[in-house]
Parts: C-alpha cells; sequence; structure tokens
C-alpha cells in the first residue's frame, strides 16, 4: 500500500499492529500485572475482600513447611523427568534415522501419544500403573520382578507420573532430535569413517557435538514445563498419597480453585516465576561450555 | 564368532530395542481398546484378556447416553 503522507502511513502502521497489540496487552500483560497486584493482597474470591498484604503471602509461603516439600516433589520430578526424556527422544530419534521395514508405521506409532488429550493418557496410565491389576505390574512379573503399588505408594507416585509423561513426550522431542539428526551433513561421517573412526566415536565427536544446540533447547524448554507438571498429577494422584506428589501448579491451582485464595496463588505463581527465570539464566550462562554451534 | 553370525547380532538386538519401545508405546492404547468393550469386572481380571470373554458395547452406549433424562 503507498501512502505518500508520513501522518496517514503512521496511523495505518497503528492500525494494523492494533489487533494483535490488543490481544498482547488485554490477555497477557494485563492479566500478568494483576496477578503480581493480586500477590501483595489477601483477594479471597468468596469474600469478595481485598486487603494489602505487603509481602505477607511471600512470606507464609517461603517460611511454610508446605514449600520445601512441593518444591523437593517438584525438583524430583525434573530430576527424573529430564535426563530420562533426553535419553529416550535421543534414542528414539536414531532408530527412526536408520532405514529398516516398517520405519514409517513406527513413526505413526512414536507420535501417537504426543496427539493424546493428557486427560485421557493420564486416567489409562493410572490403570496401566494400579499395583494389582495394572498392566505395568502384570508385565514385570512376566520378568520376574515384583511391581510396586505405584500410585498409592508414597516412593513410587512420582516415578509413575514420570513415566507416563516420558512415555506421552518422548515422540513430540524426537521429532526435533531427528530433524537436527537429517541436517548433519553425511559427507562429516564418510570423511571420519576414511579416517578410521568407529561407530562410537563418530557418535561422540559428530553426532553428539552437532545435536548439542539442540539438545540445549531440549533442556531448556524440559525445564520451564517440568517445573510447571499439572495434569498428569492431578488426575493421577491429586498431589497424594498423602501429599508425597504435591507440585508448583497443583498448588496454585488449588489455593486459586479450591480455596479461593487469589492472593496466595498469585504469590506462588511470582515464586515460581522467579525459580524458573533463574534456572533458565544459569543454563544460557552454562551453554558456552557445552554448545556447539560451528556446523 | 562366525562372520554372518557377528552381522547378525547387532541386527538382532535393534529389532529386540524396537520391538520393545513399540510395544511400550501401544500397549497402553491396546489395553484401551480392549477395556472399552468390557464389563466393569471384566477389566479386574489377571491375567489381562486382551480379547474379553463377553464383549460388550455398554461402556459407548453409556457414553453415547450420558446427559440424557
Amino acid at each position: 500500500m503507498y501512502l505518500p503522507n508520513a501522518r496517514t502511513r503512521r496511523a495505518a502502521t497503528a492500525v494494523f499492529l492494533a489487533p494483535s497489540l490488543i490481544g498482547v496487552v488485554v490477555f497477557c500483560l494485563v492479566p500478568i500485572g494483576m496477578s503480581l497486584f493480586y500477590s501483595f493482597h489477601d483477594y479471597d474470591l468468596l469474600a469478595l475482600s481485598m486487603d494489602f498484604l505487603g509481602l505477607k503471602n511471600f512470606t507464609r509461603i517461603l517460611g511454610g513447611r508446605e514449600f520445601p516439600q512441593v518444591l523437593a516433589h517438584t525438583l524430583t520430578y525434573l530430576g527424573l523427568y529430564l535426563p530420562l526424556i533426553l535419553l529416550t527422544s535421543l534414542g528414539q530419534a536414531l532408530i527412526l534415522n536408520q532405514s529398516f521395514p516398517g520405519r514409517g508405521a513406527l513413526r505413526a506409532v512414536f507420535y501417537t501419544p504426543v496427539i493424546t488429550s493428557w486427560v485421557a493418557a493420564a486416567v489409562v496410565w493410572a490403570w496401566v500403573l494400579s499395583g494389582r491389576y495394572g498392566l505395568m505390574n502384570q508385565a514385570l512379573a512376566a520378568l520376574g520382578v515384583t511391581g510396586p503399588a505405584w500410585l498409592s505408594s508414597r516412593a513410587w507416585a512420582m516415578p509413575g507420573i514420570v513415566l507416563t509423561a516420558i512415555w506421552k513426550d518422548t515422540g513430540y522431542y524426537a521429532l526435533m532430535v531427528l530433524a537436527a539428526l537429517k541436517s548433519i551433513d553425511p559427507s562429516l561421517y564418510e570423511a571420519a569413517a576414511i579416517d578410521g573412526a568407529g561407530g562410537a566415536r563418530r557418535f561422540l565427536r559428530i553426532t553428539l557435538p552437532l545435536l548439542s544446540p539442540t539438545l540445549f533447547l531440549l533442556v531448556v524448554i524440559n525445564v520451564i514445563y517440568g517445573l510447571q507438571v499439572f495434569e498428569s498429577v492431578l488426575i493421577m494422584t491429586d498431589g497424594g498419597p498423602g501429599g508425597a506428589t504435591t507440585v508448583f501448579l497443583e498448588r496454585i491451582y488449588k489455593y486459586a480453585f479450591r480455596q479461593y485464595k487469589m492472593g496466595m496463588a498469585s504469590a506462588y505463581s511470582w515464586i515460581l516465576f522467579v525459580i524458573i527465570l533463574v534456572l533458565t539464566l544459569v543454563q544460557f550462562r552454562a551453554q558456552k561450555k557445552w554448545v556447539n554451534y560451528d556446523a | 564368532m562366525p562372520k554372518l553370525l557377528r552381522r547378525q547380532i547387532p541386527k538382532a538386538l535393534f529389532a529386540a530395542l524396537v520391538l520393545a519401545a513399540a510395544l511400550f508405546t501401544l500397549l497402553p492404547f491396546l489395553f484401551m481398546l480392549s477395556s472399552s468393550f468390557k464389563g466393569e469386572e471384566a477389566i479386574r481380571t489377571i491375567p489381562i484378556r486382551w480379547i474379553p470373554e463377553r464383549p460388550t458395547l455398554e461402556g459407548y452406549i453409556r457414553v453415547f447416553n450420558m446427559g440424557n433424562p
């Protein structure tokens, strides 16, 4: 569109920007600002009262007995999930990068859990992990292992949730790793083979370094998503048994929509935000040590 | 070790790995499908029966009638 006049040009720009700008302001910036405002108040949805508390919500959460447990449970989830998802998605991508009969069908199989709804997956996995009737323990029994009671055991509930998340998410991240594998120049492998490098050395010296930007991305987004684990916990254990799987988003949800304490929920959200921000900044600092952008 | 065997063993290990990964991914779906044709009690049989003894559409009928008076 040709507009000779500077003023009409500016007006046209504003009009074209308005739809997305209004969306960002109304649905992102304003709610974020309001949650910060609420976090300093005692905002009870039922009483419809709002008293200024200053930092009392934050000191109540950080000083309470619940917080160290919630933090420990969330970090346990992340600590189990992160290395496992990196291994399984790398493994799945390496499998799909080979050529063998049935590869197309296998790609579809591996991706199916990703397009399954979390609610359906969690309900079915709660059955699969059931102590007495569950498929998992029947499979383990066939291998001569007596499986734990999974979701009704304090120690095994979180590993059960992690296992479900691995089942559900691997296909998605494997797709990203596979794309990175496909973009590696095959001539690098040929040159290395001529120089006498074996399979293991080619993997360690070519594949892994050239995958490192993708692996870095996977670590960053999985730390962020892992700290926000929610649907699986809410449906499979609801924070139980006996509070053994309480995690950040589960707490935030319950403060907000079971107890209607919006101030507490907002403060909890901001604490989580700061934790995620710090961990992500640390990772971006640390990437110089292991991520390779040369190729 | 004979040369043929040395070539075949990695291939067999790879096939076993692929099979294990595929089963891990697929079995919950097959369990879902099989259970959808079972009555409340039949879900709890040990060991699991993949083909229901007395298949029923009860579950499907209930889902479609949900919310109807």
